[in-house]
């Protein structure tokens, strides 16, 4: 049998109701029997809040399972008996019948289950207790309140993860989460709980001081790839802040940093210093992390595959001054003898 | 000594098994031959067994068999045949004497054949008997496409060696501090036993001082051998060997191998 028809046949008599309303409070013992088991389940107490008056409705017998589709029939009320028969159908198909028979603040009962798993037995008695409020303290409205209570665990949860994320720099947390794999809305809104949308604006403002901070501060930045990321979802100036700090490393003559972080401004110094030109000059010409930047690899990546081998003078190749590559060239020979 | 004679064994069959795996570079590179190394795995390749004029790179097992008897503070002479050299040459007269210590410096940094001669003159009497002991090395070491008839690298029909060969030999170079040493020096200054005359090196791999991380090994040039080079170069715990056979952009080519070669190595 399902576990989840289990699930809300023990809802049924089950909960632990302390509160204090106009409904009922009973005490219910149920005793299960399982055919082929060895021996019999021991039986459990309960306090259960009733709806008053309802008692003996056999509605309340009826499985509130979404995937099972359960109907009544044959329902019978005879003074202070109820019998019913019960049919589901759905995933884990079942039939059933029940009887309970009220007296003066108690009632006896048994349901009989029949599903492709086997047959079940439940044998049970009620006892009134006192009083409860059946508004909060009915089966669904519990179900509803965990469930609530559920989520606000993992809201708190999230807000102290994104809070020390907050603390710790961890711009991940901040960045548009990809919930592309999230098919249905509870999916998507899951993802979505999955990030710190509420506390971006938080970060944006701090990476955009830090951006215009110090060098290092970019570098910063500009080393950490969800940090970057970040400054672009944010619409942060990440460009401007860019030829800032470019200019100060060409001010600088930080050759290293302008061949890491600097394209722009190191193309035009490559092509001035470095193309064509012998290796040895190009490297002891002061711009040697520039020369060595653009290897003929990364050209590759872009360039087509059936891009041929260069001329065979040991020079750097996007040469754009013919003669002085011949005259380099004339240099390198001078010096391969010998070697 | 018998654990290391298994690694070594050990090293040229890697070196052979996974040649014949690696693959050739994304892209091109005018070498007839050569091999990348990366952490002693080898990575990429082409022609690693094809033989090939090997120029001064020769000159890694003339060291290595110095390596074999070195007495750095002896003392040399140059032979008349020493002198005669040609070639890159430090231009040392017959019957200067200079330590060994001194001509090896001048033989790996410079390439100098006239160092070279004095000691291959030095360890084996003349260069005959010195060549007939680098052929039996070579058979020892299991250098099958490597066959030498000078101790310098000049070219010759019966002076040949391979990528894989030399690689084997780079391997060999690297169990030597003292050989490392030098090899990593841009620059240095030597001078005869005498004191009378003193020479200034530089170091004719141009990686060295010039790329990040290179650490050493050898370069050479003939008209048949082409510019070849056994580049060396480590970053963050990562060591790239490259052995290049007849290149045509050696400089710029080994440097872009490398960058590529420590790329790929931070992705794995």
């Amino acid at each position: 049998m399902k576990k989840s028809s289990w699930f809300f046949a023990a809802l049924f008599f089950s909960g632990v109701v302390q509160a204090v309303g106009n409904d009922e409070l009973w005490a219910v013992t149920s005793k299960m029997e399982m055919a082929g088991m060895p021996f019999a389940m021991p039986g459990h107490t309960s306090n259960v809040c009733i709806e008053k008056g309802k008692q003996n409705d056999p509605n309340r017998a009826v499985p509130a399972d979404k995937n099972q589709d359960c109907k009544m029939s044959d329902v019978k009320i005879s003074g202070n008996k109820s019998s019913w028969k019960m049919a589901c159908t759905g995933k884990d198909p079942m039939t059933g019948s029940g009887e309970i028979t009220s007296g003066n603040g108690s009632y006896t009962g048994k349901i009989l289950m029949h599903s492709k798993d086997g047959d079940m037995t439940m044998n049970y008695e009620g006892k009134r207790i006192g009083t409860c409020d059946y508004a909060t303290e009915n089966p669904s409205a519990k179900a509803n309140a965990m469930v609530a209570q559920q989520q606000a665990l993992t809201e708190q949860e999230r807000i102290k993860v994104c809070k020390k994320a907050v603390d710790e720099n961890s711009y991940g947390h901040f960045l548009k989460p990809d919930c592309s794999w999230a098919q249905d809305p509870q999916a998507k809104k899951m993802c979505a709980g999955m990030s710190c949308p509420d506390m971006r604006p938080q970060m944006c403002e701090r990476l955009s001081k830090k951006l215009s901070a110090s060098d290092e501060d970019y570098l910063y930045v500009a080393d950490h790839k969800e940090a970057k990321k970040l400054a672009q979802e944010c619409g942060l100036p990440l460009e401007k802040s860019t030829r800032t700090y470019c200019k100060h490393q060409l001010d600088a003559k930080d050759y290293q940093k302008v061949a890491e972080y600097c394209d722009k401004e190191a193309k035009p110094l490559f092509d001035k210093h470095c193309a064509g030109r012998d290796y040895t000059a190009a490297m002891d010409s002061g711009y040697g992390p520039i020369c060595q930047r653009y290897g003929k690899w990364k050209e590759a990546a872009d360039a087509p595959s059936d891009a041929q081998d260069k001329p065979s003078v040991d020079s750097k190749p996007n040469n754009t001054n013919p003669a002085k590559a011949i005259l380099d060239g004339a240099k390198n020979l001078k010096g391969m003898f010998g070697f | 000594m018998r654990l290391s004679l298994i690694a070594r064994v050990l090293c040229g069959v890697l070196i052979t098994t996974s040649s014949g795996l690696a693959s050739p570079l994304p892209f091109s590179v005018t070498a007839t031959s050569y091999l990348i190394q990366v952490n002693d795995q080898t990575r990429w390749s082409r022609a690693v067994e094809q033989r090939l004029a090997p120029a001064s790179l020769t000159k890694l097992m003339t060291v290595l068999l110095l390596m074999e008897r070195y007495q750095p503070e002896a003392e040399v002479v140059i032979s008349s045949a020493a002198a005669r050299e040609t070639g890159s040459r430090l231009g040392l007269q017959a019957g200067v004497r200079i330590h060994v210590q001194d001509l090896l410096a001048a033989s790996l940094l410079n390439s100098a054949n006239d160092a070279c001669h004095a000691l291959a003159d030095h360890v084996a009497g003349d260069q005959p008997h010195f060549v007939a002991l680098m052929n039996r090395r070579a058979h020892e070491w299991g250098l099958r496409d490597s066959h030498f008839s000078n101790a310098c690298g000049h070219d010759d029909a019966q002076h040949y060696s391979s990528a894989h060969d030399i690689t084997v030999l780079a391997h060999r170079v690297m169990e030597y501090s003292v050989l490392m040493d030098l090899l990593a020096k841009k620059s240095m200054d030597i001078g005869a036993a005498d004191g009378q005359r003193r020479f200034h090196l530089e170091n004719h791999n141009a990686l060295v001082g010039r790329y990040e991380g290179a650490i050493g090994m050898k370069s050479g040039y003939t008209a048949k051998a082409g510019k070849c080079l056994v580049a060396l170069a480590r970053r963050d715990g990562v060591t790239v060997l490259l052995v290049m056979l007849h290149a045509a952009n050696r400089w710029w080519d080994a440097s872009d191998m490398l960058e590529y070669a420590f790329a790929q190595a931070t992705h794995d």
